[in-house]
């Protein structure tokens, strides 16, 4: 428990482990350093064109300026603003849906043509139609966030309620429960683990889709209109690179948080359990 | 009769009877008439298949039976009642995996409950069981037995009139069972609890119990009831050696195996409803 990256251990360890993790630090840092060691010989040989890739040191060291420019990151609050605005509609909106459907078996029979009709169109495709409806703002890029990210949500939730024991049901009612008790004390907390997966996985997509919906549709602020404007506009190359960079950086620190966040509280869950058993 | 008992009746069963109605048409049981005297530890013990776990979801007021009545203290049985508990075969999918055992345990208590004395019944309850450290363990941190002393700590925590267990021990292995049996007498002095234990296991219905109830197979009836008037406090050696104890328990199997050559003897109809849920 000292430090975030020895805080749960996947497997079993053993003596020498910690060396072997070690090690696949190390390689992994080499890795890096291999690539941006590639990239900048071809940008300063000239096999590339500046103009194309800018050579990898000047692309971290406008990742550095951007990471302290107000107007940038300004830029970036915005796009963070729609995702989880439209994550946390998604969220409401797809559990509440999810677990009244994985209660009801003819309720899921009822729905499955109906979700199984809207869930292939790509949310892209509905940019045009966002546009018509909602303009160029921040309820665009929402609308489509909540649309694309609903899926993974619902079906996760529908999955986990069908999970859900019913040995784990009758020995609530077997106490005296009642049927909203029972689906809030064990229902719920049963399916969390596959709507935690299901969350996961809509925010990753909530960022792509946010940045795609400022790209695309050309939206009045965030991370991806302003990309737009520095490349189109701008003809700055290492800027669009860097932002690209930082955008990476934010769907990893998203989905380190919300790793942190499922082992703090859904560590029950058989794939995450420690039991003293190894050590035994 | 033991000595423990009152002479009322805490259970009484009248014409129970059910069928599983569908494709497969299952009559389970076919009819049942007991009674649990306050106090007392019965047993019932049946062939495998003879629809045990059916009639205990009958008595528990978890399924509604085709036919019959079931009066717990004198009211008839229509929804879940409060005075009693029922213990799960299955203890590790009946206990919560997301809850601690302490939060297993408070699942059960009133929700007005102040909080220390949440935690003193908890306590208590976990000590009667005598798994007093484990309070903050996950139930998967736990062997099969302790997680089923967990499950009986949960139990006597609701505070019931009556436990009814579907064979509990079932899954562990046999010297963990001696302790747990031994754990249920114990549990039944302290707590003077009245308790219907359902296994399929013969001497253990005889060690555990007052009285034994031998169930034929399915479509389940009474085939005898059998006072089991062996001295207590019962000892796991001394009582199973007993003459007496031994003459029980071969009176007992010899029934049980007479009911099942009967049944097979009877053709392939019995056969098949054996197979159905």
């Amino acid at each position: 428990m000292t430090s975030l990256t020895t805080r749960i251990p996947r497997a079993p360890r053993r003596a020498g482990a910690g060396s072997s993790r070690r090690s696949a630090v190390v390689r992994g840092a080499l890795g890096f350093l291999a690539l941006f060691a590639v990239a900048e010989v071809i940008s300063r040989s000239g096999i590339v064109k500046e103009a194309f890739l800018p050579p990898a040191s000047v692309v971290l060291m406008r990742v550095g300026q951007l990471l302290v420019d107000p107007e940038f990151l300004g830029q970036v609050l915005a796009t963070l603003e729609a995702w989880a605005i439209g994550l946390g509609i998604c969220i409401v909106v797809s559990v509440t849906i999810g677990v009244l459907l994985g209660s009801s078996r003819a309720a899921y029979s009822g729905s499955r043509a109906v979700i199984e009709f809207l869930r292939p169109i790509p949310s892209v495709a509905l940019i045009p139609v966002a546009m018509l409806v909602l303009g160029n703002d921040a309820e665009m890029k929402i609308a489509l966030i909540v649309f694309s990210t609903s899926w993974p949500v619902l079906f996760n939730t529908i999955y986990g309620m069908h999970d859900v024991d019913p040995i784990a049901k009758l020995t609530a009612k077997s106490f005296g429960r009642g049927r909203l008790s029972t689906l809030l004390t064990v229902s719920l907390p049963s399916a969390a683990p596959f709507i935690f997966t299901g969350i996961r996985i809509a925010a990753s997509v909530a960022l792509i889709v946010a940045i795609s919906a400022e790209l695309l549709a050309g939206a009045s602020d965030g991370l991806g209109r302003w990309m737009l404007d520095a490349g189109a506009t701008g003809n700055r190359p290492d800027l669009v690179y860097a932002a690209t960079i930082i955008a990476g950086l934010i769907g990893l620190a998203i989905n380190f948080v919300l790793v942190l966040v499922e082992r703090r509280f859904l560590s029950w869950q058989p794939a995450l359990r420690q039991t003293d058993k190894g050590t035994a | 009769m033991s000595v423990t008992t009152t002479g009322t009746d805490l259970l009484t069963i009248e014409g129970l009877g059910h069928v599983y109605e569908g494709r497969q048409r299952h009559e389970a049981i076919g009819r049942l008439d007991f009674t649990v005297p306050e106090g007392a530890f019965v047993s019932i013990v049946g062939p495998s298949g003879c629809g045990k776990t059916t009639m205990l979801r009958c008595l528990s007021g978890l399924m509604k039976p085709t036919r019959g009545t079931v009066y717990l203290g004198g009211e008839p049985v229509t929804d879940v009642p409060r005075d009693l508990a029922l213990v799960f075969q299955d203890y590790s999918r009946s206990l919560f995996p997301w809850r601690t055992v302490a939060g297993n345990i408070g699942f059960v208590l009133p929700r007005g409950l102040p909080k220390e004395e949440r935690a003193e019944r908890i306590r208590e309850s976990l000590d009667a069981v005598g798994l007093s450290g484990a309070a903050d363990k996950y139930p998967w941190q736990l062997s099969g037995g302790m997680q089923q002393r967990v499950a009986i700590a949960r139990a006597l925590a609701y505070r019931p009139k009556i436990l009814l267990m579907d064979e509990p021990f079932a899954s562990v292995d046999a010297q963990t069972r001696a302790e747990l049996e031994d754990l249920m007498l114990d549990v039944r002095r302290r707590f003077d609890m009245t308790i219907l234990f359902v296994t399929h296991d013969i001497d253990e219905s005889v060690y555990l119990a007052d009285r034994v109830l031998v169930l034929s197979k399915s479509p389940s009836t009474i085939v005898t009831t059998m006072e089991v008037d062996l001295p207590s406090p019962r000892d796991q050696v001394a009582t199973r050696a007993s003459e007496h104890f031994v003459q029980l328990r071969t009176e007992i199997a010899e029934m049980i195996r007479d009911q099942s050559t009967r049944r097979t003897a009877s053709g392939a109809g019995a056969a098949a409803a054996d197979t159905a849920p």
